[in-house]
């Protein structure tokens, strides 16, 4: 057996059999994983999955005031950062 | 009413594919299935932080009680959760902290989409309640 086929057999082919098996096994959570990464400055217009059918558009006035409106005691939740 | 996959509006959002979107309203409808609650997830920013978010809670008006609205300002890395006042019945403030250390586990390693939607589940898991006949209609 030659250098060249020796190297060919046992480097090269499992190499290529290595690097198939890797890129199938990373292609899913690349295809999952949005183009926008957090910490980027968000320079489109907000995204609203089910916002308020009647309102048809984000109020922008009562976001940039912040008016919280009624019943803010009522109302619960929570806060983070990362 | 909560929003089928079909009805939920989507306003913009070109940062995001579309499938990520298709993601995220999956998510709301599959979480509303289980548990009845009126989900809504807003992506952009915050200025006021959760004063926004509560500004952004009261557009839903009469249906604001039942809403429960998560929102993220990736630009700020700041999240928020708010639930209406009927809606704390079965997420409360627990369920909500709960669910943003289930997506900030996620989002700090650059995954918003998954950390929606890991969020999203979340709640939909501390929000399931067993139907009781006759009475859990929302007024």
């Amino acid at each position: 057996m030659s250098g060249a086929e020796f190297a060919v057999r046992f480097l090269l082919i499992p190499a290529t059999i290595i690097a198939i098996i890797w890129f199938l096994w990373a292609l899913p959570s690349w295809l999952r994983r949005s183009s926008f990464r957090p910490g980027q400055a968000w320079t489109s217009e907000p995204l609203w999955v089910g916002a308020p059918a009647e309102s048809g558009a984000i109020n922008r006035a009562a976001l940039e005031s912040a008016t919280p409106g009624n019943g803010t005691d009522d109302r619960g939740g929570a806060s983070a950062r990362w | 009413m909560a929003p089928t996959i079909e009805e939920a509006q989507v306003l913009a959002g070109e940062e995001l594919r579309t499938i990520d979107v298709t993601r995220i309203e999956e998510a709301v409808a599959r979480e509303h299935e289980r548990c009845g609650v009126d989900f809504s997830v807003y992506v952009g920013p915050l200025a006021e932080g959760r004063e926004s978010a509560l500004a952004l809670h009261s557009q839903f008006g009469a249906n604001a009680p039942l809403a429960v609205l998560v929102a993220v300002d990736p630009g700020s890395r700041a999240t928020e959760i708010v639930t209406g006042a009927k809606a704390r019945r079965w997420v409360d403030d627990r369920a909500c902290a709960l669910a943003t250390l289930s997506m900030v586990s996620s989002l700090s390693a650059g995954d918003l989409i998954g950390g929606i939607c890991h969020g999203l589940t979340t709640l939909g898991d501390q929000a399931r309640h067993p139907s009781a006949l006759h009475t859990d209609l929302p007024e």
